[in-house]
């Protein structure tokens, strides 16, 4: 069933749209969420927590892909999640290990809510992501969006672990760059 | 900025990238060359193992006589480890089930893998501490040199080269994330170690000195064929379970993982035969069993009192729980959590939930 179908069924308040879009999607988003988090259990439970909050958004929204929609809210559920139970660093899938790497590109001080322009960050991150080879833009998302591992990385870019690591560093330095010189304070 | 506000402002990247990036994966190289070899290889010790058998007096233990008196080969089987969540553990060494290393076939080399007695260990072998105490580089130049280590073995751009050099059982930054320092560790295969050669690593890196080495059993090209191997096999068998796979380089092994389904004996005995010595091939089989979440397994444990269980000094107490590779694959590489993380049954079951706003910071 294509994404439309789905949407169709979501606007037509039929309970079949949850069970059509965790057909087709289901699997991808449950990898976002394990990512994360490192738990299958707890994953399966994010993925039905976005379902719902797509079900919620559903209409008003008229989503252009489903599949990054919910990719979306299940990456942030999951965050959410993630730091609600880890107050111990326990558990947390790759979250831990990427935060430690982005320590690179932020100072770690304390940036006001009012202070941040998000739709101008967005902008910028763009920019960076749209000056880098499609080889190295599909890395750095892989590891800071959908959270892969390393290990995963380098299978999926038939790379070695060290050459994962150091092309990952030189982005996270590039980004740090590229933000700065777009006038934000890391 | 925090580091979590970053993360959190990633998520907001162009949603076609995020799509592009879900949606691209790329294949290893299918390099003739290298199957070949392995094909040989395979062939040889194919040959090797069945000479015994056919020379031997009385019944051989790899080979048993049908009713009319054929010989028939029964091919040592793979060993795995298996993950069935929430449930339990087990490898197939010393499991009936499936005969560990290949019907109860003793395989040299399998559990603890005998040194070659003209082998003459290498200065590293004793003393880990000069490792550690080896002086570190900024990530950047450590990098630099892993940079010029690729170039000079045939590697273009930053790219790894096709083939690697015979001694070469592959090279990583051990970085100190926190200082921002690193140092570039180069694995030499058994028996290649030679002073010379120490050398003109370290002159190919750079000159500086700061590199480490440590011995390897494996080359990376062989362990890359194996790559190619397990495709082969695959391809041939019509396998269609779900399955990653690819080469750990700091621990010298490719680590095969089955999602869902148990690998048929053909499949494991082909890996067998891959991997003589059941060593540099791991198979892993991740299980869906039923999952019974507990509140503990979602929520983590309940939270200790300090003054009864006060919390121990970085350092004092390393997580015994962090990935490092046991053969046998008792231990999950890649972050994966050992066994006695999983929830396990018998728990008292609760509904699974959490908060969905973080906390309060």
């Amino acid at each position: 069933m294509d994404d439309n179908a789905i949407i169709e069924l979501f606007f037509a308040r039929d309970e079949g749209a949850v069970e059509a879009a965790q057909r087709e999607y289901g699997a991808y988003c449950a990898s976002i969420a394990h990512n994360i988090l490192g738990d299958r259990g707890a994953a399966e439970e994010c993925v039905n927590d976005a379902w719902l909050k797509c079900w919620q958004a559903i209409p008003p929204q008229r989503p252009r892909s489903l599949k990054s929609f919910a990719g979306r809210i299940v990456r942030n559920l999951a965050l959410s999640a993630c730091r609600a139970r880890t107050a111990q660093k326990r558990g947390g899938g790759q979250v831990w290990l990427a935060l430690d790497e982005l320590d690179e590109v932020v100072s770690g001080g304390e940036t006001p809510e009012d202070a941040l322009d998000r739709a101008a960050f967005r902008a910028a991150l763009d920019g960076f992501l749209a000056g880098l080879e499609p080889r190295n833009r599909n890395l750095f998302l892989r590891r800071y969006w959908y959270l892969d591992s390393v290990e995963a990385l380098a299978r999926r870019f038939a790379m070695s672990q060290t050459q994962v690591t150091t092309t990952l560093h030189r982005l996270r330095g590039k980004l740090r760059v590229h933000l700065q010189q777009e006038g934000f304070e890391l | 900025m925090k580091n979590h506000e970053l993360l959190d402002l990633l998520g907001e990247a162009s949603e076609d990238y995020v799509r592009a990036a879900g949606e691209n994966v790329a294949r290893p190289k299918f390099r003739w060359k290298t199957i070949a070899a392995c094909a040989a290889c395979a062939a040889l010790v194919l040959g090797a193992s069945l000479l015994p058998s056919l020379t031997m007096e009385g019944p051989a233990p790899k080979s048993t006589q049908d009713p009319v008196g054929t010989l028939v080969h029964q091919p040592g089987l793979h060993d795995y480890a298996l993950f069935e969540e929430g449930r339990s553990i087990m490898t197939t060494e010393g499991d009936a089930k499936v005969p560990a290393g290949g019907g109860g076939i003793d395989v040299p080399g399998r559990d603890a893998p005998m040194p070659d007695p003209d082998f003459v260990q290498p200065p590293w072998g004793d003393a880990p501490d000069e490792l550690v105490r080896a002086p570190a580089l900024s990530t950047e130049e450590a990098s630099a040199q892993y940079d010029r280590l690729l170039q000079r073995m045939g590697g273009v751009g930053g790219r790894e080269p096709d083939t690697y050099p015979d001694w070469f059982g592959g090279a990583w930054l051990d970085s100190d994330w926190p200082d921002n320092v690193s140092r570039l560790t180069v694995a030499i295969v058994d028996g290649f170690h030679t002073p010379a050669l120490e050398e003109d690593v370290k002159n190919w890196c750079g000159g500086t000195g700061d590199v480490l080495f440590t011995g390897a059993k494996y080359s990376q090209n062989y362990l890359n064929g194996l790559m190619d191997g397990i495709s082969r096999i695959f391809e041939e068998q019509n396998v269609r379970i779900s399955s990653v796979y690819g080469v750990y380089v700091m621990d010298n092994y490719l680590g095969l993982d089955f999602f869902g389904a148990v690998p048929t004996d053909e499949t494991l005995a082909a890996l067998a035969e891959l991997d003589p010595e059941g060593d540099a091939i791991r198979v892993q089989v991740f299980h869906s069993g039923s999952i019974q979440l507990t509140e503990e397994s979602v929520k983590g444990p309940a939270p200790v009192d300090p003054e009864t269980h006060p919390t121990p000094v970085d350092g004092d107490a390393p997580d015994a729980r962090v990935s490092a590779p046991v053969p046998g694959g008792t231990v999950i590489p890649g972050g994966a959590r050992p066994a006695e993380d999983l929830p396990q049954a018998g728990e008292e079951g609760r509904p699974a939930h959490y908060g969905l706003l973080p906390p309060d910071e």
